[in-house]
């Protein structure tokens, strides 16, 4: 266990070295000066000149790369063009609406993947496992995009139960909030569904052909019971690691979805910072995004082996 | 591998999407000798004009006489009074350009890097294999953001920056298959043969891999008709006045309320396309029926 | 269960089991019928493929979708008059209650992911209406009697990280755990190590003996059956073709696959390097059967007329010593 640990561990600082130094170079390479487009139009040679030094643009690049990932530790990001707001401090106040969407779609989605994907599995090949496959395939061929359109138009412009856009904050009522979060959530959720359920399945239908289950049967208990105790955990390991990769992904994949119906997240940040060119706040997001999709995929392997007991113990015995 | 619900028999979802993949294909490359407006002309008279409008102007000729033209908005017009019928068939190219150019991409570079790694194995295949996790390790979209913004929007940047991000899994699919034939007999006796390393690579391994590459690349276009779809969605893809279809939604957004067919038309039709591919490439990776097809 | 002794345990009649595949239907089971008294041990020998699990299998409803069983089969068991007459629901009532499985791979017929000791109370907190700690003690004096050291410790582990022994014992506990009043054995010793083989056949009679329950064992070693059965069962193709008593079976064999089986024993009285008779031939296709005795092409006594008519299960001179082959050894036909 402490060299699968240890072997992890390394891997995930070569990872977060190589991704950091690529998210400086990219910054570096940029085509135009940074010093000339940071002091803006009408500035003379000698104030470029001096943000260049403060920058320490004029250093080796080796050397501002240390000296960058060293502030970046230290959550020093730089300040935004635009706004002069410290960017760890604009991403820390849009995090918790991401977190929070991330949760609410996921939970969607495994309130939609854990049943179909057993029902399906459990009725393999018959016309109800047909039915939701066929189902499951066609919402994966639906952008998200296209999904929350179609959900704003059938719930808020049709019906006019749900707001079409506008986040409310947790301070003005739980519910509010969470209702500010219902379309948002299931445009993510109903796209993804289909994904998470055809992995439960393809791995529930070998599980079910496992003698345990036989014995399980032959226990006298209620099939319900097989299927939720016995025959759901050892088929959820894919499904953890891709439910993993997809709360990393959808730290960034969000953007879309919080820039459709304002949601003030991380993602509407990026996109903000991406259409004013604010050179810092878009290093800042990507570092931050990127950092933290590569440790949630490294905790979910760690996750991963606590739940298979079979890696879990495979050192010891 | 559990038995998926379509049968290796050709259902009618696989003619559905072959019929629908050639019709597509056939009008985005014909686009220009078709019969059809332009894709940028602004009728300002008949903005959101709905589906099947039919307008007869006065506008001079050539020779300054007057006569009267007679259109059909077939499909409506969109918030600035273009032919939303005509910028979906252009909008097709976009789509189509993006979504096979930048399998292709990955199936050149990852077929040859894969193949290396899993041919000669040792260290290129431990340096390949490492510098390929960390493109992996990467966000995807994010990374695209990133690249977009650097280089600056555009069809060719685009297709180079998620050319770099699918190579990875491509070298992965064809590492995996290489691996699996390096060893065979067929191979053994080539190199007895005294073929060279390149000649064995070309003859004998290719013809192998080709196929569980090209159920992955399959699977791919629907993927990457989407993320054009999002990238000109929020105006970073394509630019204006080239018509795309997720720019087109974009456009209809605005007015979701009043006319939502701008919006619904062109979601109609690019969840059709990517469904195709995505059936295709489903029907293809039961044939072969690899796991590592999956990734 | 108040019967007059002796009390008839399990009583199947007619039994028969098709399995539909891809390209054809095989008869995995043949109009099987037999008896089954309290507190005896019926052996069910035959080689792989002779349909002896699925004959199991399908008195426990454990058979694949494909596999379906032919109208006229009955089985009875003692106080339930037609087992396949039963809801889903009531059959489950009876399953790990009053007849229990004890499966071939004990490794793989646990739970990789469950604590062995929550596998063993399942059935009592279903069955027995017990609280988890209870169904908690009794396990642990449960796992102590199957001869399971330590079994507080035990208790909180998983399947892998216990020896093959060790898992069967833990299968037979939760088999045993209901007292149930019949036992099915499917190969219990065959995936362990020969050294465990006997403690497991000790463990499972002296059990058997204390509670008085019935049980089948199928096992593919007619060595095995002749030490622990009272009555003994070979089955091939399908079909029952000599059932008799132990010692009546052991002192008279009159089939002749039976002496093939009993002649490929290795036995220690032989002298070194003795070459083990085997049989020779294929086992027969059971997707087309032959008109006469299935297992007339590899048998050396076969005549014309065991390749035209099929022999019935009839008694010889004995009563209860029934065979299917027309020219018996030892007997005149």
């Amino acid at each position: 266990m402490m060299v699968f640990l240890g072997k992890k561990l390394f891997r995930l600082i070569v990872v977060i070295l190589a991704v950091t130094a690529i998210t400086f170079l990219m910054v570096n390479f940029l085509p135009g000066d940074i010093a000339i487009t940071t002091a803006g139009f009408g500035a003379s040679l000698e104030d470029v000149e001096a943000i260049r030094e403060d920058l320490g643009l004029n250093k080796n690049i080796v050397l501002r790369y240390t000296l960058w990932l060293f502030d970046a530790a230290q959550g020093r990001l730089g300040q935004s063009f635009l706004t002069d707001e410290p960017v760890l401090e604009a991403i820390s106040q849009r995090l918790p609406v991401t977190i929070e969407l991330m949760i609410i779609s996921q939970m969607f989605a495994l309130m939609l993947a854990i049943p179909f994907g057993i029902i399906s599995a459990y009725k393999s090949g018959t016309n109800i496992d047909k039915t939701i496959n066929t189902l499951a395939f066609s919402v994966m061929s639906i952008p998200t995009f296209v999904m929350a359109l179609l959900l704003i138009f059938a719930f808020s412009l049709k019906v006019n139960w749900l707001p079409a856009t506008g986040y409310v904050p947790f301070s003005e009522g739980f519910w509010l909030n969470i209702k500010s979060f219902l379309l948002p959530g299931f445009s993510i959720a109903l796209v993804e569904w289909g994904y998470l359920m055809r992995i439960l399945r393809s791995d529930m239908i070998s599980t079910l052909q496992e003698d345990y289950i036989l014995m399980a049967k032959s226990k006298g208990l209620p099939t319900v019971y097989i299927l939720f105790k016995h025959a759901l955990r050892p088929s959820c390991f894919t499904l953890i690691t891709i439910l993993g990769i997809q709360v990393g992904h959808l730290i960034g994949g969000a953007v879309i979805v919080e820039n459709i119906f304002a949601l003030p997240g991380i993602g509407s940040l990026l996109i903000a910072a991406i259409y004013g060119r604010d050179y810092t706040v878009v290093q800042g997001c990507i570092l931050f995004i990127t950092i933290a999709y590569v440790m949630i995929n490294f905790f979910v392997d760690i996750l991963y082996s606590i739940l298979d007991p079979r890696i879990r113990f495979q050192n010891r015995t | 591998m559990a038995e998926s619900f379509h049968k290796k028999i050709p259902g009618i979802s696989f003619w559905f999407s072959i019929t629908w993949i050639i019709l597509v294909t056939t009008i985005a490359i014909c686009a220009d000798f078709l019969p059809l407006l332009e894709y940028d002309h602004m009728d300002w008279d008949n903005p959101e004009a709905s589906p099947g409008t039919c307008v007869e102007k006065q506008v001079n000729d050539n020779n300054g006489e007057q006569i009267y033209q007679k259109k059909i908005y077939l499909l409506g017009t969109d918030t600035m009074g273009r032919d939303i019928f005509t910028r979906l068939i252009f909008g097709t190219r976009i789509s189509l350009t993006i979504g096979l150019a930048v399998p292709v991409i990955g199936l050149i570079f990852g077929g040859i890097f894969g193949m290396l790694a899993g041919f000669y194995r040792g260290k290129i295949e431990t340096v390949m294999m490492a510098t390929m996790d960390i493109i992996l390790a990467f966000p995807g979209i994010v990374l695209m953001l990133a690249i977009t913004f650097y280089l600056g929007p555009g069809i060719k940047n685009l297709v180079i920056a998620l050319g770099i991000l699918v190579i990875p899994a491509f070298t992965r699919v064809a590492r995996a298959n290489t691996l699996k034939f390096a060893q065979s007999e067929f191979v053994q006796a080539a190199r007895m043969m005294g073929q060279k390393d390149v000649g064995i690579m070309i003859f004998e391994i290719l013809p192998n891999i080709l196929i569980p590459m090209a159920a992955y690349a399959l699977m791919l276009v629907g993927y990457m008709i989407m993320v054009e779809g999002v990238l000109s969605f929020l105006g970073l893809g394509v630019q204006a006045p080239v018509p795309s279809w997720g720019g087109m939604i974009a456009d209809g957004k605005e007015v979701l309320d009043q006319a939502p067919f701008i919006a619904l038309f062109p979601s109609f039709i690019m969840f059709l396309t990517v469904l195709s591919f995505n059936l295709m490439g489903d029907y293809l990776r039961n044939l072969v029926d690899t796991k590592e097809g999956q990734l | 269960m108040n019967n007059s002794l002796p009390a008839r345990t399990l009583e199947v009649k007619n039994l028969s089991v098709k399995i539909h595949t891809s390209h054809n239907i095989i008869q995995a089971v043949n109009d099987v019928s037999f008896n089954l008294q309290e507190g005896k041990t019926l052996a069910i020998v035959g080689e792989s493929g002779s349909g002896k699990s699925i004959l199991c299998k399908s008195i426990l409803r454990l058979l694949p979708k494909s596999a379906v069983v032919a109208k006229e089969s009955r089985i009875l068991f003692n106080g339930y008059d037609d087992l396949s007459l039963l809801s889903q629901k009531e059959f489950n009532k009876i399953r790990g209650r009053n007849i229990a499985m004890i499966f071939q791979d004990p490794m793989s017929s646990l739970n990789p992911v469950m604590k062995v000791g929550k596998q063993i109370a399942e059935s009592l907190l279903h069955h027995m209406g017990m609280n988890r700690k209870q169904a908690q003690k009794k396990v642990i004096g449960l796992m102590k009697s199957m001869g399971i050291a330590m079994p507080e410790q035990r208790f909180f582990q998983y399947p892998h990280q216990l020896s093959g022994g060790i898992c069967q014992r833990v299968a037979i506990a939760i088999a045993l755990a209901c007292n149930p009043k019949l036992l099915i054995a499917d190969e219990p010793t065959t995936a362990l190590d020969v050294t465990v083989q006997a403690e497991i056949l000790d463990l499972l009679a002296f059990r058997q003996s204390q509670k008085r329950m019935s049980m089948i064992l199928i096992t593919h070693d007619l060595g095995v059956a002749i030490g622990r059965a009272d009555e003994i069962a070979v089955m091939y193709a399908g079909k029952i073709v000599e059932q008799a008593p132990a010692e009546e079976l052991f002192s008279n064999i009159r089939m002749p696959y039976t002496r093939a089986l009993m002649a490929s024993i290795p036995r220690l009285d032989n002298p070194p390097h003795t070459t083990l008779a085997c049989i020779d031939g294929q086992p027969p296709n059971l997707a087309r059967p032959a008109k006469g005795c299935c297992f007339a092409p590899r048998c050396s006594r076969a005549q014309d007329k065991c390749i035209k008519e099929e022999p019935l299960l009839r008694p010889g001179i004995k009563k209860d010593h029934v065979f299917a082959c027309w020219y018996p050894i030892g007997e005149a036909s």
